[in-house]
């Protein structure tokens, strides 16, 4: 199922390779959502989600527009704070800390090195358009992980070349075709070394032919064993790489299983309905 | 009617002491003004009430108070709390502070523009709030700044003109104590005009090089 490496066949890159390595072995829960609530001014987006995602696993997240999807992976990274719930990852409770008797919200800084850990990108690319690809990509490394100019400069075109676009190092933004903006946005993400990515509809903004290019990028890190949770319209995609598929509707997680049987075998009318809705849309095109 | 250029001339340093008044003047309006008007603008955009209403409610008082009272306030008003300054400092300060009030929108205007998209990636990145102001959001504003903040500028230049009612020897108040005891005012007020035009193109001319330099680099 996992395909391998790289967008255009070049050398994997070290660091992620040997992180691949290391990690792959185990797979106890790696994210976890326990009884997560969300609401934004009264409306519940999110229902009581719960799931739970292994190291090195690959989850798709598939439902209709407003299912709830995007803030799920939010409230994963926190850039959205659960209202009820846990998220838990690697073992730890991070949308909480206790100080005496007291729940609170995490602090600031508790926030900063939790989205170190867990990488977002985003349908709109939202690159830095004053920097070039690379400064883009070294940007994080020095705010976050206080990395030195040369080491993330290194560090960056090791990932620039990975997604495929050694040779666009000095491009900026506005030069690059969106699928190429869409590879650095990934490499900038990948440039905190995380643990956990997170994918939310990255193709969506995308013209059909760039698809492609980011696509290979995300089977390359699902073939080396990064934990992806991926939220996505592209249901054969989806199919391919993930271990298992989730379907939301109206904030809650209705179906999940193998990709086979969720894709191929919906059970719930609700999903079997959804995937007619696309397959006709597709038909279309 | 003869242009007589002896007589200006002859009050050549005073004309060029008001002179360099007056680029003071404006020079120090300008940094005080830049400096707590970006401080100013940042605080009203953010989420907490805080700053965000205490800024809101210091730009709406001044720039909504005509500057003259603000400066009669200033050198005649506060030295009834026992707060007596010098005519250049309470020019100084009543137009620092209705500079500030106006660049504070300028600025606060650029950093409207900028796309919430770059806020929201700069902290899904985990980058801290300074850092994010300093390296993401500030080198995106600057560019989009470059032409109202030069414009207020100029008005600032010219807007210390009327320091000379609080008895300031800017280039106005000597060219208006001249014109009074030599009755040859086209002569001064030509000399004061140009020297006016001359610092103003001066400002017209950062702008060229600020748009050149900021906005190409930019990609604007």
């Amino acid at each position: 199922m996992k395909a391998p490496v790289d967008a255009r066949g070049a050398d994997p890159p070290t660091a992620l390779s040997e992180r691949s390595q290391d990690e792959a072995a185990p797979k106890a829960p790696h994210v976890a959502l326990n009884g997560v609530w969300k609401s934004f001014k009264g409306t519940a987006v999110l229902r009581n989600v719960t799931l739970n995602v292994r190291s090195g696993e690959v989850v798709s997240i598939i439902g209709a527009s407003g299912s709830g999807k995007s803030t799920l992976l939010k409230c994963v990274n926190l850039l959205e704070l659960p209202d009820q719930g846990t998220v838990t990852i690697g073992g730890r409770i991070v949308n909480q800390r206790r100080r005496g008797g007291a729940v609170l919200p995490p602090r600031e800084r508790e926030l900063r090195a939790l989205r170190a850990k867990v990488g977002i990108v985003f349908q709109h690319f939202n690159l830095f358009p004053h920097m070039t690809a690379l400064a883009n990509v070294m940007e994080a490394p020095r705010a976050v992980l206080k990395m030195g100019r040369s080491e993330a400069a290194d560090w960056a075109r090791e990932l620039l070349s990975m997604v495929g676009l050694a040779d666009r190092a000095d491009y900026r933004p506005a030069a690059l075709s969106g699928g190429q903006q869409q590879r650095v946005a990934i490499a900038r993400a990948l440039a905190l070394k995380p643990e956990v990515m997170l994918f939310d509809e990255v193709t969506s903004a995308l013209d059909p032919e760039l698809v492609d290019e980011v696509l290979r990028v995300m089977r390359g890190l699902a073939g080396k064993g990064m934990t992806m949770l991926v939220v996505t319209h592209e249901i054969a995609f989806a199919e391919e790489v993930s271990e298992r598929v989730v379907f939301m509707d109206e904030g809650a997680i209705v179906e999940e299983g193998a990709p086979r049987d969720v894709i191929r075998n919906p059970q719930r009318a609700r999903t079997q309905a959804f995937l007619q809705r696309i397959i006709r849309a597709r038909a279309a095109l | 009617m003869n242009f007589d250029l002896a007589i200006v001339e002859e009050n050549a340093g005073q004309i060029w002491r008001g002179f360099l008044a007056t680029i003071g003047l404006s020079v120090v309006i300008l940094l005080v003004g830049t400096a707590l008007g970006t401080g100013i603008a940042f605080a009203r955009e953010s989420c907490n009430r805080f700053l965000s209403l205490p800024a809101a409610a210091f730009v709406n008082l001044f720039r909504a108070t005509p500057a003259l009272v603000v400066l009669y306030f200033t050198f005649y008003a506060f030295p009834q709390f026992g707060v007596r300054m010098t005519p250049i400092a309470a020019a100084t300060v009543g137009l620092a502070t209705i500079g500030t009030a106006y660049l504070s929108e300028d600025i606060r205007g650029s950093l409207r523009a900028i796309d919430p998209g770059q806020w929201r990636a700069a902290n899904a990145l985990g980058m801290p709030y300074w850092w994010t102001v300093r390296r993401i959001v500030l080198p995106q504003m600057i560019p989009i700044a470059v032409a109202p903040y030069i414009t207020r500028a100029m008005l600032i230049v010219k807007s210390t003109s009327i320091a000379g009612i609080v008895a300031v020897s800017d280039l106005t108040g000597v060219t208006s104590g001249l014109v009074s005891l030599t009755y040859r005012a086209v002569e001064f007020l030509t000399v004061a005009a140009t020297l006016y035009l001359l610092l103003n193109t001066v400002l017209s001319i950062l702008q060229i090089w600020a748009e050149r330099r900021f906005v190409l680099r930019s990609g604007h």
